[in-house]
């Protein structure tokens, strides 16, 4: 059994023990497999257990780092893969029963690229069934059952990318991969209180993914550090011929940021972490804006142009959703599904006229264009990832957070839409806890392809902070 | 499923052993008619919405998206 400061070291601590010899991958990936059995079924966060893969790849790695061979930082580092990604010959169910036997024969390609990386594929985690595309209501629609937070399990862990929040918070797995269309990586890692980057569209193959949305899908790392983010991205990043939306461009990841923070500009909106906030949460957030504050940039006041984010990028999830899924909608199985608005929203989708989805991917350009001017007055913007911490694990998850209503200030509440929809990539860094006892972030998004200043913001961010160094009471 | 190299998505259908699984179930508000009428409603307003806003003649879609 190793020690909990092993089990919740980050990705870059566990590199320089393995090199070290330390610990061998053989002891770290078995810590992590007997958690994953133990603990994963408490939280409903476990998909599948993937022993076997996961023995053989930390052997392999223990017999590198004998001949003192290091392929990457995540060489002999278990990880947990959302389960919409495929793993050759292990269940990939993408949350639903209707799925619930389906193998792949082929690896996603970001699961080969962490394989050649070194990394240990340890498990496939639990997730919203399909990722939500329909617009679920409860935390109860996912083939496993609702995801339990690992701080309060009365809770959820958030979603889509459920498991892999709560996996990596309870210390399940050093780090994990999750996927975003709209807001499913910076949920669940700001209701875990864990460090999750949405990268910029096209950044990250989706070669071997369940596809939600064509134009809105991204896959990206949910993690204990942003170093660590940054770290895991360099590795699952690149050109990928089977990706048609492939960017062709690569992350590298620097240890410095050549750039003084003093130079950058940081936009916000006071109305965010005040009236738009939970109350329970608005202490954290104001005590995370003062941090960013004092980093000595420019804090510039900003609102997003009015625009209908949410609607916009309803409508287009909707109608590339329900046309992904045309042949189960109509099949025998869908019922087998339990959340009926989720059903109900995929059903709808098929009944959209061709005219109503044009013109919101036609708005979506106008809404691109609108959101690169404000990237000429700031260099990133800073929110809370999500208004407050998480929801009861029965609460109707549709009644909560509803939009201001028309006519009065929105800041920049809808930025999670807004960037979804403009592609930028975005990073969620916990900043502190609510007055109930969650976990609580705040969010930076930037320019297309600009992670570096993510990273290095969040680095810098939680080398002021500890938050992310937090510890929830899961017990053995 | 974005398809393989052969433009075939491959997978087989088995059961394996080690797969978790829990008997979701989900409270219900509305019953699957009621959140059919709902779910076509807001679909509707979604469209209603977008359908007030200038839209410029040049604005293309762009189905390879490109940020």
């Amino acid at each position: 059994m190793l020690p909990d400061d092993i089990l919740y070291s980050t990705i870059s601590e566990l590199a320089v023990l393995l090199k070290a010899r330390k610990v061998s991958s053989k002891e770290l990936t078995q810590a992590c497999l007997d958690r994953l059995e133990k603990l994963g079924p408490r939280y409903n966060a476990l998909a599948a257990l993937t022993p076997k893969i996961a023995k053989k790849k930390a052997e392999e790695a223990d017999d590198l780092f004998k001949r003192d061979r290091v392929r990457s930082p995540l060489q002999g580092i278990p990880y947990g893969a959302k389960d919409l990604l495929a793993a050759a010959g292990v269940g990939t169910t993408w949350g639903a029963a209707p799925y619930r036997s389906q193998v792949f024969d082929f690896d996603a390609t970001v699961i080969q690229k962490l394989g050649k990386a070194g990394a240990v594929l340890a498990g496939k985690l639990a997730m919203i069934e399909l990722a939500g595309g329909g617009g679920y209501r409860y935390p109860s629609a996912s083939l496993q059952g609702p995801c339990k937070n690992p701080w309060n399990p009365a809770h959820w862990s958030g979603g889509s990318s459920s498991g892999s929040g709560a996996a990596v918070a309870a210390a399940l797995v050093p780090f994990a991969l999750g996927s975003e269309t709209n807001g499913s990586i910076l949920n669940p890692s700001s209701y875990c209180g864990v460090t999750g980057l949405r990268p910029t569209y096209g950044l990250v193959s989706r070669h071997g993914a369940m596809a939600l949305s064509w134009t809105m899908d991204k896959i990206g790392p949910m993690c204990r550090s942003a170093e660590d983010c940054g770290l895991v991205l360099k590795v699952i990043s690149g050109k990928d011929s089977l990706d048609p939306a492939s960017s062709g461009k690569s992350y590298y990841y620097l240890a410095e940021y050549g750039r003084p923070f003093s130079e950058l500009r940081i936009g916000h909106h006071p109305i965010d972490f005040q009236d738009r906030a939970a109350e329970s949460a608005r202490p954290a957030f104001q005590a995370a804006l003062e941090v960013f504050r004092k980093l000595g940039p420019k804090m510039v006041e900003i609102s997003l142009p009015d625009m209908p984010y949410r609607e916009v990028a309803g409508t287009i999830i909707q109608a590339e959703g329900s046309a992904v899924f045309e042949p189960l909608i109509s099949g025998g199985q869908f019922d087998q599904m339990p959340d009926e608005r989720q059903k109900a929203g995929l059903r709808a989708g098929l009944e959209m006229p061709a005219r109503d989805y044009l013109r919101a991917v036609r708005l979506r350009r106008v809404i691109q264009d609108k959101l690169r001017e404000v990237f000429t007055q700031v260099d990133v913007i800073l929110s809370p990832s999500y208004p407050g911490p998480a929801a009861g694990l029965d609460e109707a998850l549709d009644r909560r957070f509803q939009p201001p209503p028309a006519g009065e200030k929105r800041g920049n509440t809808d930025i999670v839409s807004a960037g979804n929809l403009a592609g930028l990539p975005a990073i969620s860094l916990p900043c502190g806890f609510s007055t109930t006892n969650l976990p609580v972030a705040v969010q930076l998004v930037a320019r297309p392809f600009d992670e570096h200043t993510l990273i290095a913001l969040g680095r810098e961010f939680q080398k002021q902070t500890d938050w992310h160094r937090r510890r929830p009471p899961v017990g053995g | 499923m974005r398809k393989s190299d052969s433009g075939k998505a491959r997978f087989s259908r088995r059961s394996f052993g080690q797969m978790l699984v829990a008997a979701p179930v989900a409270p219900q508000v509305l019953s699957r008619n009621e959140e059919v009428k709902a779910a076509n409603e807001r679909r509707l307003l979604n469209a209603r919405t977008l359908a007030k806003l200038d839209l410029p003649a040049a604005a293309e879609p762009a189905f390879v998206f490109r940020p």
